[in-house]
């Protein structure tokens, strides 16, 4: 698999792990942010791959499951600041989805920074290169997404007897 | 097998500099499906466009995808360019690879890498895209307007200035609203009967407009340009044919009860004719206090009447009406300043609130224009107290806008007749918008009868009895309590909503704000969206506004219909809408309390929903949500979504296995 | 019939059928049934290629053994029907995935283990390890579902790629799917324990997470008759690639908020939401079945 396009070959230095993240954007707040992060020739990594909706509220959990089974080290969802909505309300079903997803990923192994939920407005050009490039330092700093059963490090206990389990 | 055809747009000098060009077409022309990969300079130029349609004619492309700028910035260029070369125009995919990548990105191998990915993702992306075609629908031009006040008669008129027939719907006996019962209007002191009364007289003798009184609308079933209205009318138990208003059967009812019209003023009759000026000039019998409803056998007004037209035997009339659009206009209320007891409403006689006011400044109204107290004396100090629940988060958070000016107003009118001695308002900070308001304050500088005190917040004031007075007390802008002395003491109450909105709101399917106004549509550009497809709000029902203010928001709400709905003309419907599989749809429902347009609509038998193509929007939400994948959402669908994705991360070639997961035992 | 990793409920699903088994068992030749008769794997063996008119597995793949055991009667069998949530989808062992093998191994035998067929790195679901015919879902099977299965078998009617069950979900035949309001949204999740529980209102209406809306529907609402909110034993609906995320998208939207303090408050009330929403099915989910580098 070709992980991280973007991944440093300069052969200068230890290699750096270069995460890939799939970014959906709302067409009518982030997708303008983005285009005005590029008409004002901000520098941004090269890892974020867009996915332009008509609002984040169209982001449906499995569309993340599958970017994180498709190799995604990390999902980044972006919608109008509350209240600011096209279509009133997709974002706030936007941030039901992914407080709940979150805690569904968490015991697969996948930590929570590496899907983020962010407001960036039409104007906001260098608010969009704030968060992309955040985003990107963050799992350079986690490394790469191991998968939970795929794994073999055995930090992840199974539970003991005394941890209640839900019936 | 799909035929698509790549092209990569130079922009100039602006694509190319980081990028390697050479190499991204060279990866691009390995995906699957590309047949055609060519560098432009300039695609969205004449010349560019030109070679698009062609090359589509002459490669036999059945799809395009194009690699440049921004979608946002000529997607829809590109779409007409395959309409004309016979394509549809969704069979396109642009990919940004100029504000997203040349631009953003310095490394020239990481841009060309992402840039491979960006055009891989729409490849993949595109290979999904159906045609979709815009449909269309006949509809309605008739219009059902709610609420016969300023701005509902404004929308009324000017549409019937169009030839659309406009049904007014009101659910009091009369029409006009509110500004009928007062004496002048703001700014300039003109006489409100003046104002109104010929706009009144030419839409109840207009053809094209029906007026619906003592109606309100139980039901609105349909969409933009197709609605059903049910409307309910209650019997006037009166001929409007035969009764001249001559107030014979109103001398005759030996009923009295308090009256709505002149509230802590006046008492009325159970058969009335409303105000004095009223139109129509009609009476009416209340039944919640006519004797015959009480089980008595009264027919006092019937044989009064000398045009017989008193007629107990009158029912209640159901109907219904097509429609294309409904403009809301039920207007305001003022909210009840019992609910703050500091302010002693209801207990102390001489605190009456502003509408009291406009009655008895009224000339035809219950004390003939005269301000009097309750013990019939006239005040000598008269106190108005402003932001009575206005501009208090607690209450009402909004300004309700026009108090300051009315009360500058009632100023005007009661030092011209003499009415008081003088007069205190009490005011935090006076709100006097345009020349005329100024102007109105102007005239009354310097004049020793009027005095302005600010108070140190909103809706901070008390009132005390004290020695046969009232004690306004409040707190000043440094704290300290202040009291001043008055006779009379005038509130001016928030407005509201109107008090049947929120039952409205329910009918038509609209939200209200927290003090029941239709503000949840409006934005910055348009404040008579009501946020739903084919419905307007006008003046105060969109939440606090002037006179001025109802009448052209009655007039843009009209504007807003006779642009939309077009006699002789379609509604076009964007193809780019949710639609359901009703062979997998379970009918559970959940998708229904997400759609902001109520586009959603469950049925029975079996269970199942259906998509309203009119009001959908097509955000998607409903897919997202849906957990049988029976709701699809097109252009945006999980196959077109998840190709793209797959693409950008390297698995293009996996989207049809991961596609058919779902169901992969079938084998 | 045979049984993989198993608790066993599957085959009592063919006692179920109480006395309709008489008659059925009257039609068929029983070759190899481990857990009601005797029958080596020896004699299996011999059975020629595509001898066996069909065989029924149930339980999930979990050990080196079970590939062997599966691809063997594959290979005998004509026709080879899942049987049971585990075959299906993965089913409860499924949910062994969260953690290491090693973990697993630790946690259940300590250091001196005995002497196991190795573990595979994690559990799977029949289908990804051979060519699945036909499934009969749930845990376990219902009484009408196996008796459909096998009547059709015999009658050699059986639609192959088949999930014998609705197409839809659950809460088309649910006897509550009236009372759903579109509207209700939920403040904090409630477990079943704690409330008291309206036999005729829908659960989700009552704050209790049912997963009927994400849920192939075909069980009779047994579970719901019985008062208790359904599971999602037979899996999702065919569109659906993921039962938990279906799940997330279905009850996030009955989130009451609007900040995400109050978002965090609700799902408080939802203990082990994986577990939950992936109880049968995590072995065949998006994400957690992923496995890289291990191919079927």
């Amino acid at each position: 698999m070709e992980r991280g396009s973007g991944a440093t070959q300069s052969g200068e230095g230890p290699a750096v792990f270069e995460p890939v993240i799939v970014a959906f954007l709302c067409n009518w707040c982030a997708c303008e942010g983005a285009d005005a992060a590029g008409r004002a020739r901000l520098e941004l990594p090269a890892n974020v791959r867009p996915v332009r909706l008509l609002c984040s509220g169209r982001v449906d959990p499995q569309h993340v499951l599958e970017a994180f089974a498709c190799g995604a080290d990390g999902v980044l969802i972006l919608g109008c600041r509350p209240g600011e909505c096209r279509y009133r309300e997709g974002n706030l079903h936007a941030m039901k989805r992914v407080a709940l997803l979150r805690r569904l990923l968490g015991p697969l192994g996948v930590e929570t920074e590496r899907l983020d939920l962010e407001w960036v407005a039409a104007g906001e050009g260098k608010r969009y290169a704030e968060v992309v490039t955040g985003m990107v330092e963050s799992l350079r700093a986690l490394g790469p997404l191991k998968p939970q059963s795929a794994s073999t490090h055995t930090t992840a206990k199974a539970p003991d007897a005394r941890t209640k389990v839900e019936l | 097998m799909c035929r698509i055809g790549v092209y990569i747009c130079e922009c100039g000098p602006n694509i190319g500099r980081t990028l390697r060009l050479p190499a991204l077409v060279q990866s691009t022309g390995n995906l699957t499906g590309v047949v055609r990969v060519r560098r432009v300079p300039v695609l969205c130029g004449r010349e560019g466009l030109d070679f698009l349609g062609e090359e589509i004619v002459a490669q036999g492309l059945d799809r395009v995808v194009v690699a440049g700028c921004s979608p946002r910035e000529h997607e829809s260029t590109f779409r007409s360019v395959l309409e004309r070369a016979g394509l549809n125009p969704y069979m396109l995919q642009v990919a940004n690879i100029r504000e997203q990548c040349e631009w953003v990105v310095r490394d020239r191998d990481q841009a060309t890498g992402l840039a491979r990915r960006l055009v891989a993702g729409a490849v993949a992306r595109v290979r999904h895209h159906e045609p979709l075609l815009p449909s269309e629908i006949a509809v309605s031009t008739d219009v059902v307007v709610i609420g016969a006040g300023t701005a509902g008669v404004r929308a009324a008129l000017t549409l019937a200035g169009k030839k659309r027939v406009v049904h007014l719907v009101e659910r009091l006996p009369c029409v006009g609203g509110k500004v009928p019962l007062y004496e002048d209007v703001f700014p300039g002191m003109a006489c409100a009967a003046c104002v109104m009364d010929p706009m009144l007289d030419e839409l109840l003798h207009h053809d094209g407009i029906r007026v619906h009184l003592m109606s309100s609308v139980e039901e609105l079933l349909g969409f933009k340009g197709n609605f059903t209205v049910r409307l309910l009318q209650s019997p006037r138990y009166v001929d409007p044919e035969a009764c001249l208003g001559c107030g014979a059967c109103v001398e005759a009812c030996p009923v009295r009860v308090p009256d709505e019209w002149n509230p802590g003023l006046a008492e009325r009759r159970a058969v009335a004719v409303p105000y004095p000026g009223v139109l129509p000039s009609l009476a009416v019998v209340d039944p919640r206090h006519c004797l015959r409803w009480q089980g008595e056998d009264c027919r006092a007004c019937e044989e009064a009447c000398p045009f017989d037209a008193v007629r107990f035997e009158e029912e209640a009339r159901v109907q219904e009406i097509q429609a294309g659009a409904v403009i809301v206009a039920t207007g305001f209320d003022l909210s009840d300043p019992g609910r703050f007891p500091q302010y002693g409403y209801g207990r102390l006689a001489d605190v009456i609130t502003s509408f009291e006011l406009e009655r008895m400044l009224n000339s035809s109204g219950p004390t003939g224009g005269r301000v009097l107290r309750k013990d019939g004396t006239v005040p000598g100090h008269a106190g108005f107290v402003l932001c009575v629940g206005s501009r208090d988060p607690r209450a009402a958070p909004h300004c309700s806008e026009v108090c300051c000016r009315y009360t500058l107003k009632f100023l005007h009118r009661i030092l011209a007749q003499g009415a008081v001695d003088r007069a205190t308002v009490f005011h935090a900070g006076l709100h006097l918008p345009g020349g005329a308001s100024q102007d109105l304050y102007r005239a009354l500088e310097g004049n020793p009868s009027v005095h302005f005190v600010r108070m140190g917040a909103p809706n901070s004031a008390g009132i005390l009895e004290q020695n046969g007075s009232l004690a306004v007390r409040f707190p000043d802008e440094e704290g300290r309590v202040r009291s001043h002395l008055v006779d009379m003491a005038i509130l001016a109450p928030a407005m509201e909503g109107a008090s049947g909105n929120r039952e409205l709101a329910r009918i038509l399917h609209l939200e209200t704000g927290g003090t029941g106004f239709f503000d949840q549509g409006i934005t910055l550009l348009d404040r008579v969206e009501a946020g739903r497809e084919g419905v307007f709000v006008a003046g105060c029902a969109a939440g606090p506004t002037d006179i001025l203010g109802a009448a052209t928001g009655g007039q843009a709400a009209a504007g807003r219909v006779l642009s939309e709905l077009v006699p002789g003309e379609t509604l076009r419907l964007e193809p780019v809408t949710a639609g359901v599989d009703e062979t997998l749809c379970s009918g559970c429902a959940v998708c229904e309390g997400l759609c902001p347009y109520g586009a959603i609509e469950r049925k029975d038998d079996p269970p199942r929903i259906m998509v309203n193509r009119v009001l959908c929007r097509g955000c998607g939400t409903c897919a997202a949500a849906c957990p049988s994948g029976a709701v699809h959402c097109a252009h945006f669908s999980d196959g077109q979504i998840a190709a793209e994705v797959e693409a950008m991360l390297g698995r293009e070639d996996q989207g049809e296995r991961s596609k058919e997961k779902g169901s992969r035992i079938a084998g | 019939m045979t049984w993989l990793s198993s608790c066993g409920g599957c085959e009592e699903s063919i006692l179920d059928l109480g006395p309709d088994l008489a008659g059925i068992l009257g039609q068929v030749d029983l070759v190899y049934w481990p857990i009601g008769m005797d029958g080596r794997m020896e004699d299996l063996c011999k059975v020629p290629d595509g001898g066996l008119d069909a065989v029924l597995i149930n339980g999930s793949v979990r050990t080196e053994e079970h590939v062997e055991t599966a691809g063997l009667l594959r290979q005998k069998a004509r026709i080879v029907v899942a049987h049971g949530s585990c075959a299906h989808l993965g089913g409860v062992y499924g949910l062994a995935n969260l953690f290491s093998r090693e973990a697993v191994l630790e946690r259940s035998y300590g250091e001196d283990g005995p002497r196991l067929p190795r573990l595979l790195d994690r559990v799977k679901a029949l289908g990804d390890v051979v060519k699945v015919d036909v499934v009969i879902p749930g845990c376990p099977p219902t009484p009408d579902r196996v008796r459909e299965a096998l009547d059709s078998l015999i009658r050699g009617t059986l639609a192959r790629g088949a999930v014998l069950a609705d197409d839809r979900a659950l809460c088309r035949t649910c006897p509550r799917g009236e009372t759903r309001r579109p509207d209700t949204r939920i403040r904090r999740f409630r477990r079943v324990h704690e409330a008291t529980l309206d036999p005729d209102l829908c659960f989700l209406e009552q704050g209790i997470v049912c997963l009927g809306p994400v849920t192939r529907g075909g069980c009779e609402a047994r579970c719901v008759r019985g008062n208790l909110p359904c599971r999602g034993c037979f899996g999702p609906v065919g569109e659906v690639k993921d039962q938990g995320g279906g799940g997330v998208g279905f009850l996030a939207a009955l989130l009451e908020g609007a900040s995400e303090e109050e978002l965090e408050q609700a799902l408080d009330g939802l203990a082990d939401p994986t577990g939950l929403l992936y109880r049968y099915s995590l072995p065949s989910s998006l994400f957690g079945g992923r496995n890289e580098g291990e191919g079927p």
